[in-house]
């Protein structure tokens, strides 16, 4: 399973990267945020207002976040884990950080304000957005400045931000995404009650938590009955390596 | 605690792959103006056989604000009708007064030069144009970046 999440990413990796190249020589209109949900989820505000696309954004993004809505209504935030480019990278980091030493763990206090960061960066980005009717955040996305080779409104500081965006992944355990990305913050208001999740059975499950060690999420898979965190990407890392087959399911 | 039904982990690939599939052909199928004007009293007043329509693919027109630009840029030529932009895939949709302004001139209309801090610029280059939609397209150029882009 964990091959073909391997494919996945890959697969859309190739495609933004591709894109962005051809947009550099001048050979294909669509860029990385064509392909952007964010950028959809940016100007909702302003199409519901105005009933007109915003700036750069077309039916094209709008119709991409209906998509990851369905399947984060359906699968929890399975977008983040196995189509986001800037998650893939994260997860490169995070893996090849915890190869080499391990993770900290972190103040739950501290946690808990870092958690806090997405939404209020979510909130400013959708406010500023809103007033000044245009994508104010472009300059400052991590996923334009690493996928827009360098794009139109790329500065020296986009790069400062996307290097400090992706430090934060070696202190936190895919930090980045847990704690920065205010596309995951707006996707968790869709992630409470979602159809499927991993369920753990207790009777056959030996404790062994194996499926902690490999959760990217630092998620006590194996204190629960059933996954419910807004932090389960549907990895399915902790499924994949269960000892105990048949102790991790996924389940309506 | 068990679930009710329990699910192939394999279904979870498959539904992205379906459910972007479909969000990609969604947005190809069912396309958006990001930009529209007409004028109706004029159209009214075009005998039916000088209304035409063209569609051009214009470098230049990539949002709304483009858009608007290019709708005013047009507009100062004579005869056109209405105006559609597509920033999807940069295409214009144009209905104009064949009596007063051929595709051609409208072509030129639009790729005409503007000064900017003393240097001659085309904001906006037609890259093929069909005058219907289901005839085909005329390539004019293929390097789809602007003058304005290499700025």
């Amino acid at each position: 399973m964990q091959a073909i999440r391997l494919i996945f990413q890959l697969f859309f990796l190739e495609i933004i990267l591709y894109h962005a190249v051809l947009f550099s020589l001048g050979d294909s209109y669509k860029n990385c945020e064509s392909y952007c949900p964010f950028g959809a989820v940016e100007t909702l505000a302003l199409f519901a207002k105005s009933h007109k696309f915003p700036c750069a954004v077309n039916e094209f993004n709008y119709s991409i976040l209906i998509g990851v809505l369905l399947i984060t209504v359906l699968f929890k935030r399975a977008f983040c884990s196995w189509v986001c480019p800037l998650g893939a990278v994260n997860e490169l980091i995070t893996r090849a950080r915890a190869y080499f030493s391990k993770y900290a763990p972190l103040n739950e206090t501290a946690m808990k304000f870092m958690y806090g960061i997405k939404y209020a960066l979510l909130g400013i980005i959708v406010y500023a957005t809103y007033i000044n009717y245009d994508l104010v955040f472009r300059p400052y996305c991590p996923y334009f400045t690493a996928f827009g080779l360098h794009g139109h409104t790329t500065v020296v500081l986009s790069y400062f931000i996307l290097a400090n965006a992706l430090l934060v992944t070696f202190f936190i355990k895919m930090g980045f995404c847990r704690t920065l990305c205010p596309f995951g913050a707006f996707l968790n208001f869709f992630n409470v009650k979602t159809v499927c999740k991993i369920y753990r059975d207790e009777k056959a499950c030996d404790c062994c938590r194996l499926c902690d060690s490999v959760c990217l999420s630092e998620i006590k898979v194996s204190q629960s009955i059933k996954i419910e965190s807004r932090d389960c990407t549907m990895c399915l890392s902790c499924v994949s390596a269960c000892g105990k087959k048949g102790s991790l399911k996924i389940g309506i | 605690m068990k679930p009710k039904i329990i699910i192939n982990p394999l279904i979870l690939p498959l539904v992205i792959a379906v459910t972007f599939s479909a969000a990609s052909y969604f947005a190809w199928f069912f396309r958006v103006p990001t930009y529209s004007e007409s004028n109706e009293k004029a159209i009214k007043e075009v005998s039916a056989g000088n209304f035409k329509t063209a569609e051009l693919e214009v470098n230049g027109v990539v949002c709304l604000g483009t858009s608007k630009t290019f709708a005013k840029w047009l507009n100062e030529s004579s005869g056109i009708l209405s105006i559609e932009t597509f920033t999807s895939d940069r295409t214009v949709k144009v209905g104009y007064d064949g009596s007063k302004i051929s595709a051609d001139e409208m072509i030129m209309s639009i790729e005409r030069e503007v000064s900017v801090d003393g240097e001659k610029l085309k904001p906006f280059s037609v890259m093929r144009y069909r005058e219907t939609a289901n005839s085909d397209w005329i390539v004019l150029r293929t390097n789809k970046k602007t003058e304005v882009d290499e700025l």
